[in-house]
């Protein structure tokens, strides 16, 4: 996975990364699902020939001969040297934050949710996710990276204070259902694929994504070991309240972030919007001159 | 069109094929593996259901940071065709194996 991510950050540029990032994670969202679910019903034998087969079917971009982006000679980068870097750790240990609090509210709400809203959380969640994977990539080129995390921190934190508040209101939940399933679709991209590229060098972009990665995995291992007794054992309230805390604690971290999308792409950005927008303004004026 | 919609993202087509092409694999390989071990738990009966689902993404963090110290070692993309294609064995064990352990499923 990190050296494929790694493939990613190096074919593409900084300034539209975030953009085509979002359209492949919108493109795996949708496969993803559409084709897992259908063969799940398989006996293991042909499940893990259909294994077996698509991932060999990766190989077919052989055939593509892809341009070989070997970067130039950089000094070794170690793991260590990696956690030391200033920008990494201030993002990692917010997206660390991020997982783990979010885990731990899942199985709270798994436990206390009746199942009729759990399946509306199953259902919102990801649809909501998959279209703001592909609005936040857009908006990570437009806005920068740091901006887009920030706010997805604030909405959320402020949708675990209004859960906290209300726990008992089933609009409260909804609206939870729709700024937990915004927020992962903006941390997904952001988190997974954009940042880590960002942050590093030629040469050095596989150990970045295989650490950056691991507060991923570590969200789905934390559920397997929370206890029912000690989930049983928490408020709703307190839960949720924590949560809202954590969560604000965990934007201290980014505050002192960086913005991995230099100041000056963006800005030419801008002024090419502007630009284009000048024009347009001076055809409509030349039209009406005539008519 | 579809040349001049990349083309406006700095990417040409057959990167954006190879790039778009490796990712959705990778990522929809690990939806199948999860039925995949899905299907595993309910047919050998397997209680400590937690421990495999552990076991299983500790397996990916470890074997990223391995994957990871180990592609410096290769040139190009020879390390990433042999890594798909480790992926694509080690995929085909379940068919071989009929009484799984959890050493089984790390594999």
């Amino acid at each position: 996975m990190p050296s494929c991510l790694a493939f990613f950050t190096e074919t593409t540029k900084v300034e539209n990364r975030g953009r085509i990032g979002g359209i492949i994670f919108l493109i795996v969202s949708l496969a993803a699902p559409l084709l897992a679910v259908p063969f799940s019903a398989l006996s293991l034998m042909a499940l893990s020939i259909i294994c077996t087969v698509w991932r060999g079917t990766g190989l077919s971009v052989y055939f593509l001969k892809p341009k070989n982006h070997d970067s130039p000679k950089v000094a070794k980068t170690s793991f260590v040297s990696v956690l030391r870097d200033r920008p990494f750790l201030l993002y990692f240990v917010a997206w660390l934050m991020f997982s783990l609090v979010d885990t731990f509210e899942i199985s709270v709400v798994e436990h206390f949710l009746n199942p009729e809203l759990l399946d509306i959380m199953y259902l919102i969640e990801p649809i909501v996710a998959t279209f703001f994977i592909l609005s936040a990539g857009f908006m990570c080129d437009w806005i920068g990276r740091k901006k887009i995390v920030l706010s997805g921190f604030v909405t959320l934190g402020a949708a675990y204070a209004i859960i906290g508040i209300l726990p008992l209101s089933d609009i409260s939940w909804y609206l939870y259902f729709v700024v937990d399933g915004a927020a992962w679709g903006i941390f997904y991209l952001t988190f997974v694929l954009i940042l880590w590229g960002d942050l590093s060098q030629s040469g050095s972009r596989e150990k970045y994504y295989a650490l950056g990665s691991i507060p991923f995995f570590i969200s789905y291992i934390i559920p397997q070991f929370v206890p029912v007794s000690f989930v049983e054992d928490f408020s709703l309230y307190a839960a949720f309240s924590l949560a809202a805390l954590f969560l604000f604690a965990a934007v201290m971290p980014l505050v002192f972030a960086p913005e991995t999308l230099p100041e000056k792409k963006m800005e030419l950005r801008r002024l090419r919007s502007f630009a284009e927008e000048a024009r347009k303004a001076k055809e409509n004026y030349e039209r009406k001159k005539k008519s | 069109m579809f040349q001049k919609f990349l083309g406006d993202f700095g990417i040409d087509r057959r990167d954006f094929l190879v790039v778009c092409g490796l990712l959705v694999n990778a990522f929809t390989w690990l939806f199948f593996l999860r039925s995949l071990i899905d299907k595993i738990i309910i047919s050998n009966s397997i209680t400590d259901e937690s421990v495999v689902w552990a076991a299983f993404y500790l397996s990916i963090i470890v074997f990223s940071i391995i994957g990871a110290v180990l592609s410096k070692r290769f040139s190009g993309l020879k390390f990433l065709y042999s890594w798909m294609a480790l992926g694509a064995i080690a995929s085909l064990l379940p068919v071989f194996v009929n009484n799984f352990t959890v050493i089984h499923l790390l594999v």
